[in-house]
């Protein structure tokens, strides 16, 4: 078996998987698959690069984003809570 | 098998940070944009402009209270909006296939629509048309309101389809000589009404407002409203009567010796008048609070 009949393989075993929404349909797929099935496929998963992780930069422009907006924000939603107390002086003299 | 359900997983934390920045937001970023609506809906149109239009209309009593509940519903929902949001995004912390509309460009969109635009706008209208709170700095209206004492006016007044202005109403208007204050004095007379004093009481239409009143205490009356006013017996004669031009109204301070009123700045246009005192939510002078004019009515 080839690295494409692996890929088919798993394919037609996630579409099973998923439609069946049960681990039944994993374990008949199981009974399917050749000899070392298993380990041929973990050998080729381990060798798969992992997700490349977001540059420091953008993690840090994200956390900024989101602690200025709600900062922001926040101090919007108590202006807008509290707005009707808001005084304003009437009268003098 | 699918990457979106990897990688775009929901952080709690983000989604409590979102929806304490603005309500529903962190329901958007969730990917529950119905009840992301209905939490901003809710928060942003029924509770507060809500309960400021039913203060206007539940006994005057009840305005302050009906406004307290307001603002407790307000901060009760925003509460619970930020604990739904950080709850249901750790539901989806390992597994989440993030729907095509969820950019980041559309939370920015909502933000900037919702919290810079609509919320100012919204208490901006409330406070323009609804209910608006004052402070009163200066004694020309004592013994009615005192200096310390902040009020609530309805600002659903004056205008086509409110409450017409009528005579002992309590008014907030735009003052004459500087535009940008607000002075507070009681309205008199009406357009085309006759005004004087003769015998240090305040005469409109050729009646007297004063009532007969116990002791020292000068009450007047006019149109089924009675209030008190203070150093009416300083005030000189008018000689003559002034009568009220078109689209103006007379409006004296209820401490007639000292406060600066028609008679110094001339009558008012009806326009400039918006708002009218109804009742006392907070007090305190230089004895510390006032508890006992909490709550009290302006008549």
């Amino acid at each position: 078996m080839n690295d494409d009949d692996i890929d088919a393989f798993l394919r037609v075993a996630d579409i099973e998987g998923s439609t069946e929404g049960n681990t039944e349909g994993s374990t008949e797929a199981n009974a399917d698959a050749p000899q070392a099935f298993e380990a041929r496929v973990m050998q080729r998963i381990a060798g798969l690069p992992l997700p490349r992780p977001p540059p420091r930069w953008r993690t840090l422009a994200q956390g900024l984003a989101i602690a200025l907006a709600g900062a922001l924000g926040a101090s919007q939603v108590v202006a807008f809570i509290f707005g009707l107390w808001a005084v304003t002086a009437a009268a003098a003299a | 098998m699918n990457d979106a359900a990897i990688i775009h997983t929901r952080k709690p934390w983000v989604a409590g940070l979102m929806s304490l920045a603005l309500p529903g937001w962190g329901q958007l970023y969730n990917g529950e944009a119905n009840r992301a609506i209905w939490c901003f809906l809710t928060f942003a149109v029924l509770l507060l402009p809500g309960t400021a239009l039913l203060a206007l209309w539940v006994p005057p009593r009840l305005m302050a209270p009906a406004l307290v509940l307001g603002v407790l519903g307000a901060l009760g929902l925003w509460i619970y909006g930020v604990i739904d949001a950080y709850r249901r995004a750790r539901q989806r912390r390992l597994a989440y296939a993030a729907k095509p509309w969820q950019t980041s460009g559309l939370y920015a969109l909502v933000f900037i629509a919702c919290a810079l635009l609509v919320l100012p706008s919204l208490t901006m209208a409330m406070r323009a048309h609804l209910v608006q709170p004052f402070r009163i700095p200066s004694g020309s209206m004592a013994p009615n309101l005192l200096p310390g004492d902040f009020v609530f006016a309805d600002m659903h007044y004056n205008c086509h389809a409110c409450r017409a202005v009528q005579r002992g109403d309590v008014a907030i208007f735009t003052y004459p000589n500087d535009r940008t204050q607000y002075h507070v004095r009681r309205i008199v007379a009406l357009p085309g009404d006759r005004v004087s004093v003769v015998n240090h009481q305040l005469i409109v239409n050729g009646q007297t407002l004063a009532v007969p009143s116990p002791g020292s205490t000068q009450l007047e009356q006019t149109n089924g409203k009675t209030w008190q006013v203070q150093g009416m017996d300083a005030v000189a004669d008018t000689g003559s009567e002034v009568t009220v031009p078109p689209g103006q109204v007379y409006l004296l301070g209820d401490m007639r010796s000292t406060s600066v009123d028609s008679r110094k700045f001339g009558t008012v246009p009806l326009a400039d008048v918006v708002g009218r005192v109804r009742q006392i939510w907070f007090s305190s002078g230089g004895q510390g609070i006032r508890w006992g004019r909490i709550g009290d009515l302006v008549n």
